[in-house]
């Protein structure tokens, strides 16, 4: 893995598709300290490439040299620097090279009309070829790097005889990130489909070092950047680990996909601020007709009835992911997918508490629910949650009640004796069955250990509760799972809540080539015997979603209708989704900023989950008579079955044919 | 010598003499002389919840005579200074059932509490009549049979018949009326309450002076009554006695079983090869009763 630093916080460019040019204008910078820590940081972790790029020219860092000096003293094997060559001449090129710096990778956004254009400054063009010429000349390994945009996508082929006129290594050809100026000048920006003309152009020329860059193969073919690992990164928000896919999604229907391994996936932004309509052709189909549906139903009804997010008086619930990593390897893990980011801090908490805080304030809630995720949220140790748990109880007169999700594998007496002091609730997940899916990290089972280890929690007078996810190799075995649960609630002195869930195509369970996925039919059949055990026991064991239904108590999220109304979630590196398994796709709202959530869960993206309800209720679902008790299901889950969270929900079936019944039963 | 604290429930010979706090179900043996008794009473004084003994103690069933009833009697009613109907636990025998009710009947246990042990359905059948006919409340024993030989696996599920069929059932049959109340109105009650076995709060001293979990596993004793109370304590959690988790763990049929919640293991826990079906088939009984009358009453039938 390579180390990423970003420094600088000026460039003389204004490239229309920087993706760093929104932080830039925020003026969040790392300091010299803290990029002097994380290039001595990364070689111990054991990074032995260290790139210098920047927010904004890394070269017109005032101590660019300081840091290769440190770079060079820590012992890293390369060092390269991300430049757009601005001020460069011979002298500084063996300067530097004598410093350590063994790599260029240099902007060039096509001949001098289309690169000047792109960076919005003459004269940008001629510093970067006197770049590529210098580097190159002085031996380095240089590399150029080309953002496809509408300016430039005609004199790529161009562009190509020229940069082969030099000796570089590779030449890559970006699709752009859709952030920073990306969403400011969008009509500059390229669609995915404009990638497959540019590569059946480009078949006929030498690929041999050239290759697209954040591109679906079954666009450009199998000349795609396969460097799918994660790099470390630093820039004004702290340390982080990026994954390719960060900020992109795969649609379901590239789970067959026998590329997807070398696949980026599609970036959110793009269809997010762009629309679906110039998506992929591959997903063009699939939205196609609900982009058509939305344009019509909002003609008909203007921009929808919902508030919009964090309406007045709603109540806030944040899932935070203090960590991706987990001790165990569930086979239906819906954040098995994404590269490991960075363990949350205490210092990042207390800023996430007083935004939630700031944020309950704003909808005139006194308290805030706080769901620790994961990863496996244990992995943080004793002392993380104790600093948590024992700093701020409450902000600002709101109150902070925790909850916290857990494979328990960690669990013990002091576990339990903490929590308990804090009155914070736990709950788990189980399954009892020999079925190989909830295992270790080295393979062996759960259970037994998981057995003890909630035995300890029971013991330690907590309120508990466990959910089980019923998948193919639980069909048939709804009526011992509901024993299971019920059995359990034995072992529990104080409260005791259970619910089952469905496994849904995402992370591991999407990768496993939906071998775990229930079909509508065997959803039906096992939540329908579910029900039936639970109603014969006379139902009073609480199980979520049947008990909610009977006693008509507030539906769970995923069914009431309002979900991005009432949940956040935030990553252990600050970024912001509409809920946990919205952190899982990977779908990020934006960052924890200096003004906190305000600006993200008030920007009109977070609006946009509210027109769901009416597109549903008025097409797909209008003549359902299980409206009022689904609302479509969660959006995240529909989203990663069909690809479309405008689709009714595979398994609406057994929400007409069991969960309605039991809704309408109670008198 | 062990002293007991004061939570705990300790069923001790009335030949033992223990010093502390704790309950104390004193256990009259068949042979126990009227001064052994009043000694105990003395001693134990208000620490006493229950006596228990069997009724062949209290009556020579085959000379058809009592042994010593009249005289016990008047002992534990004048040492306890309560009820005796709510502190005296018989345990019947296999004596006749003719003799069972003309004893009960004779020596005024009109609402005694018995306990009867498995047979076969229909003396089951009868001494739950007899018992009855005399308004005494009945306790089934959930513990192994007397006579094996005997039973034929339906007497357990005649008992819960009849408690919930009976039509001149006036008094209540456990662990089943128990249950029920858990049923209908909620909580908790497993058969280790009602066999006073539960772990940690309930212990058994033998005529030997040996100390355990229960009755049955003195086999495994947890000490002695030379011990500290320290050291005893210290072993209920390593007991191979009640112990739900390991249950659930080994994924026995017990976690899936619908009626684990009303025995939580106790017919296994000392014997993997116990078979519980008679007493499944009674709590399937008594779950499907209970629910059908709560249909009934929602939709006021």
């Amino acid at each position: 893995m390579n180390a990423h630093v970003l420094i600088s916080q000026s460039c003389v460019n204004d490239c229309v598709f920087c993706a760093v040019a929104d932080k830039r204008r925020s003026g969040l910078f790392p300091s010299k300290d803290d990029i002097v820590g994380f290039i001595r940081d990364s070689v111990r972790a054991g990074e032995d490439g260290l790139n210098f790029s920047g927010l904004g020219e890394p070269t017109l860092d005032p101590f660019f040299e300081d840091y290769l000096r440190t770079a060079k003293e820590a012992g890293y094997g390369s060092i390269g620097v991300f430049t757009n060559g601005h001020g460069i001449d011979t002298e500084k090129v063996r300067k530097w090279k004598s410093m350590g710096l063994s790599a260029a990778l240099i902007s060039l956004h096509g001949l001098e009309r289309g690169h000047d254009a792109s960076v919005r400054r003459d004269g940008s063009f001629k510093d970067g070829l006197k770049a590529l010429e210098l580097y190159t000349r002085e031996g380095f390994a240089v590399s150029v790097n080309t953002c496809l945009t509408r300016i430039n996508i005609e004199e790529i082929e161009s562009l190509c005889s020229l940069v082969d006129g030099y000796p570089v290594r590779s030449h890559s050809l970006s699709f752009p990130e859709w952030s920073g100026n990306a969403l400011l000048n969008p009509e500059a920006l390229i669609d995915y489909v404009d990638l497959i003309p540019l590569a059946e152009r480009l078949a006929k020329t030498d690929f041999s070092h050239r290759f697209f860059s954040n591109a679906p193969p079954c666009l450009v073919g199998s000349r795609v950047d396969v460097s799918r690992s994660s790099i470390s990164y630093l820039d004004g928000n702290g340390k982080r680990i990026v994954s390719p896919r960060d900020c992109n999604a795969m649609d379901s229907a590239c789970a067959m996909c026998s590329q997807k391994l070398r696949c980026p996936g599609i970036d959110r932004n793009y269809i997010q601020f762009r629309g679906r309509n110039r998506a992929p052709p591959f997903i063009l189909d699939t939205y196609k007709k609900k982009e058509l549906f939305m344009e019509e139903h909002q003609a008909v009804r203007g921009h929808g009835s919902v508030s919009g997010h964090g309406a007045s008086g709603a109540k806030l619930c944040v899932i935070i992911k203090p960590t991706s990593r987990c001790n165990a390897a569930c086979a239906y893990c819906s954040n098995a997918r994404h590269a490991p980011t960075l363990d949350m801090t205490v210092e990042l908490y207390g800023k996430i508490a007083r935004a939630v805080s700031a944020e309950a304030k704003r909808r005139g809630t006194g308290q805030v629910c706080i769901l620790w995720h994961g990863g496996e949220p244990l992995l943080m140790g004793k002392e993380f949650f104790r600093q948590v748990l024992e700093g701020t109880p409450s902000v600002d007169g709101i109150r902070l009640n925790h909850a916290i999700q857990t494979n328990l594998l960690l669990f013990d007496e002091d576990w339990a004796s903490l929590f308990r002091e804090h009155a914070v609730p736990v709950s788990t997940s189980v399954d009892p069955f020999d079925d190989g899916l909830r295992i270790m990290a080295d393979g062996t089972p759960q259970f037994g250990m998981w057995m003890e280890r909630f035995r300890i929690a029971a013991e330690g007078k907590l309120r508990l509760g466990a959910v089980f996810t019923a998948t193919k190799a639980h069909k048939g075995k709804a009526v011992e799972v509901y024993w299971f649960l019920r059995n359990l609630s034995v072992l529990v002195p104080t409260g005791f809540g259970t619910r089952v869930n469905a496994v849904y195509p995402e992370g591991a369970a999407a990768e496993s080539s939906y071998g775990n996925l229930l079909t509508a039919e065997e959803h039906l059949r096992f939540f329908s015997d579910l029900a039936a055990a639970w109603d014969g026991d006379g139902r009073s064991f609480p199980l979520s979603p049947f008990s909610e239904l009977a006693s008509h108590a507030p539906l769970a999220c995923e069914q009431d209708g309002q979900c991005w109304e009432n949940f956040i979630g935030i990553d252990g590196q600050g970024r912001i989704s509409a809920c946990g398994r919205m952190l899982d796709v990977g779908v990020f709202w934006g960052e924890l900023g200096e003004d906190g959530l305000g600006s993200v869960v008030t920007s009109e993206i977070c609006g946009r989950p509210g027109k769901r309800n009416d597109a549903l209720s008025s097409g797909a679902c209008a003549a359902c008579i299980a409206w009022d008790i689904c609302h479509g299901g969660c959006p995240g889950v529909v989203e990663a079955f069909s690809g479309d969270a405008l689709d009714p929900h595979m398994y609406c079936r057994t929400m007409r044919e069991v969960l309605l019944p039991i809704y309408r039963s109670r008198k | 010598m062990i002293v007991f604290p004061s939570f705990v429930t300790v069923s001790v010979p009335s030949d033992i003499t223990l010093d502390g706090d704790s309950s104390i179900i004193l256990r009259i043996p068949r042979k126990a002389s009227p001064e052994s008794v009043t000694a105990a009473l003395t001693h134990y004084g208000k620490r006493i919840r229950r006596i228990d003994t069997l009724a062949d103690a209290l009556f020579d069933f085959d000379a058809d005579r009592g042994v010593l009833p009249t005289e016990l009697l008047s002992i534990i009613e004048a040492g306890l200074g309560v009820d005796r109907s709510r502190a005296l636990l018989i345990r019947a025998g296999t004596q006749s059932i003719a003799a069972l009710a003309e004893f009960a009947a004779t020596y005024s246990f009109p609402t005694g509490s018995w306990e009867l042990r498995e047979s076969d359905s229909e003396r089951m059948r009868r001494m739950l009549t007899a018992l009855g006919g005399v308004r005494a409340k009945v306790r089934v024993a959930a513990g192994p049979s007397e006579d094996a030989a005997a039973s034929d696996g339906d007497a357990v599920l005649a008992a819960a018949d009849f408690y919930l069929h009976d039509p001149f059932l006036a008094t209540p049959v456990e662990p089943f009326h128990g249950i029920l109340g858990v049923l209908a109105r909620g909580g908790k009650a497993d058969l280790h309450v009602f066999q006073d076995e539960r772990r940690g709060m309930n212990y058994f001293v033998s005529g030997n002076g040996l100390i355990s979990d229960a009755a049955r596993s003195l086999q495994t004793p947890l000490g002695c009554i030379g011990d500290g109370w320290d050291a005893i304590s210290g072993h209920v959690s390593n007991s191979p006695g009640f112990d739900a988790v390991t249950f659930m763990a080994l994924r026995s049929e017990c976690a899936f079983c619908p009626h684990f919640r009303f025995c939580v293991g106790y017919f296994r826990e000392y014997d993997q090869d116990r078979d519980c079906s008679s007493w499944r088939r009674a709590f399937d009984l008594v779950a499907r009763e209970t629910n059908r009358g709560a249909k009934d009453l929602e939709d006021g039938n």
